[in-house]
């Protein structure tokens, strides 16, 4: 008896079971099982006090948030934060892509130092920020008003049209290297033979990178846009610690309205909904981006 | 000029300009250093760019007269029990998803492309709820096994990465030599996947040092503050030091940055070839 069970037990096939389960566990009990209860929880009328009595509302919880400016502002923003942050980071990390993307003196250690600000954790990266755009002090508005683009300096985290440039400014600072890297690596794939036919061709600098350069990015590119605004959607210690969604909700992210709305104004439930309508975005975009590479790789 | 004059000519222009942007992007980080150990007052206008002289004074103050000691301590006990219990769990998922296609390693597959669009904000909510209920509220240890949870997909994807460049094989010799599959994979190819498992340790490390949503939402008491949510209060706290409080970001941010640069060359690899090969 206990022969049998230690075999069907120790049974081969069974093996790759047994090392996919400690990891299946931690991920179902940490992401999947809360992920299924704040689904739920949109159909509550949960607050954190009233926790176990919270009742089921149907789609209540949704017709408000309808009807929510606040939510509508939200989406808005997060659309807005998606599109500058996204486009500012692409731009850095082409820009510098193409410079180091040649044989330069010293290469190695100017990469690095172009990979550096990935490095620094987010809440230091928010700080070193916070004291740059200081309204009286920082350095930042010493460089604008020197340069002539301010006349005096400016409380960029204090006014609502300021708020959103400087957190799309710190985050293009610490997102480019991923981008720097990516188009790094997707320009070395472009083959020399290209650039040279453009060049026997009579082609400028300039007509080699439309015609040749940005083609030859192009499957890398859909791929890192797609990636750079999913997680500009889904960023939250960046934008909590630098602004927690103010001033006058000029930085409030679907993911920021999420977290404020739960543990600012206690309400559970209706933060599940909002959550749960960012889910379902993050979803649609996901599934461009799988649909994206099955394409990129047909056309390979 | 020749063509070639020109050519030299460019070059260095673009060197050049490569040299400057690479000062701006190092300017915060240049920026924040400077502003730890400025020796005079830092607020003056205009703000001087280079310090009159150098002081480690912030530095002392603040292990000596603020909680830094205690939110390094505690950081350094999250972020290792998360390295830890990431990179155990990681090894065999990894080893799984490399070495068998069955139902289940393709499921989990999936399920680890899916697990990385999840909003970590609608996790949070009912995950505050669930560690409340279940006393891991306010633990480190809770906090620790959230972080863990949140680097695993990406983990146990680079191990499988790095377990299949390890030919099949070196495990096949070893079970015709008497091995078992397990101990094939424990005692053969765990040591040969050894910098592999380095990375992997690193960036669960990295990622437990960084953290500050979850502890921000799942630490209550100022005890159990680790250093990213600490320095975040600094403002409120203390009145506004920034000396110290930049001498406190860089003492937070070194080891991170310390464990990135020695991981980076594996880690870039490893995310950068799936967007490149697509």
């Amino acid at each position: 008896m206990k022969r049998t069970f230690i075999r069907r037990f120790n049974h081969p096939e069974l093996l790759p079971l047994w090392l996919l389960a400690p990891a299946a566990f931690v991920m179902s009990v940490i992401l999947i099982w809360p992920i299924a209860q704040g689904i739920l929880l949109g159909f509550f009328n949960t607050r954190i006090l009233n926790y176990s009595a919270g009742r089921y509302i149907g789609l209540a919880n949704y017709e408000i948030l309808l009807s929510d400016p606040f939510f509508w502002n939200s989406l808005k923003v997060t659309v807005y934060y998606g599109i500058a942050s996204m486009s500012c980071t692409y731009a850095l990390g082409l820009s510098f892509a193409l410079l180091l993307n040649r044989s330069l003196p010293f290469r190695g250690m100017i990469r690095t130092i172009f990979i550096l600000p990935w490095a620094v954790p987010e809440v230091v990266a928010v700080l070193i920020f916070i004291w740059m755009l200081d309204a009286q002090y920082g350095v930042i508005n010493y460089f604008f008003v020197e340069a002539g683009f301010l006349d005096a300096p400016a409380a960029w985290l204090a006014q609502a049209n300021l708020a959103m440039p400087a957190l799309v400014l710190i985050t293009s600072w610490h997102q480019f290297p991923l981008a720097l890297l990516i188009l790094l690596a997707g320009l070395q794939t472009i083959p020399r033979e290209e650039y040279e036919a453009a060049m026997v061709d009579g082609a400028g600098a300039f007509s080699r990178f439309i015609h040749v350069t940005l083609p030859g990015l192009r499957a890398v590119n859909v791929i890192l846009i797609l990636i750079l605004i999913l997680n500009s959607f889904r960023r939250v210690t960046m934008i909590y610690a630098m602004t927690g969604g103010g001033p006058a909700r000029a930085t409030e992210t679907l993911s920021i309205l999420t977290y404020n709305t739960a543990f600012t104004y206690q309400k559970i439930g209706y933060a599940a909904a909002i959550g749960t309508v960012l889910l379902l975005i993050l979803l649609v975009f996901s599934l461009v981006y799988f649909f994206t590479i099955i394409q990129v790789r047909r056309d390979a | 000029m020749t063509p070639r004059t020109t050519a030299i000519l460019i070059g260095a222009g673009l060197f050049v300009l490569t040299l400057a942007c690479a000062g701006i992007v190092f300017f915060p980080y240049y920026w924040m250093i400077v502003s730890s150990l400025e020796a005079a007052s830092l607020f003056e206008w205009p703000p001087r760019l280079v310090p009159s002289s150098i002081t480690f004074d912030a530095y002392v103050r603040i292990f000596t007269e603020r909680d830094v000691f205690t939110w390094f301590k505690n950081t350094a006990f999250v972020a290792s029990t998360t390295s830890i219990f990431c990179t155990l769990v990681a090894i065999n998922g990894g080893y799984a998803l490399s070495r068998f296609r069955t139902r289940a390693t393709t499921g989990f597959s999936i399920f680890i492309l899916f697990s990385q669009l999840l909003p970590a904000t609608l996790i949070v909510v009912p995950l505050y709820v669930i560690f409340r209920q279940t006393g891991l509220y306010n633990s480190l240890i809770g906090l620790a096994i959230a972080d863990a949870a949140f680097v695993l997909p990406l983990a146990t994807w680079l191990m499988k990465g790095f377990f299949d460049r390890i030919p099949v094989e070196v495990e096949e010799q070893a079970m015709v030599d008497g091995c078992t599959r397990i101990g094939a994979f424990y005692r053969i190819v765990l040591p040969l996947a050894l910098p592999g498992l380095v990375v992997v340790v690193a960036m669960s490390f990295i990622t437990g040092w960084d953290e500050f949503f979850l502890a921000r939402t799942l630490i209550s008491s100022q005890s159990n503050w680790v250093f990213s949510v600490g320095l975040t209060s600094f403002e409120t706290q203390y009145a506004i030091a920034w000396d110290e409080m930049m001498a406190a970001a860089v003492v937070f941010a070194l080891p991170a940055v310390l464990f990135f640069l020695f991981v980076q060359r594996y880690l870039v690899s490893g995310l950068t070839s799936g967007a490149v090969k697509g």
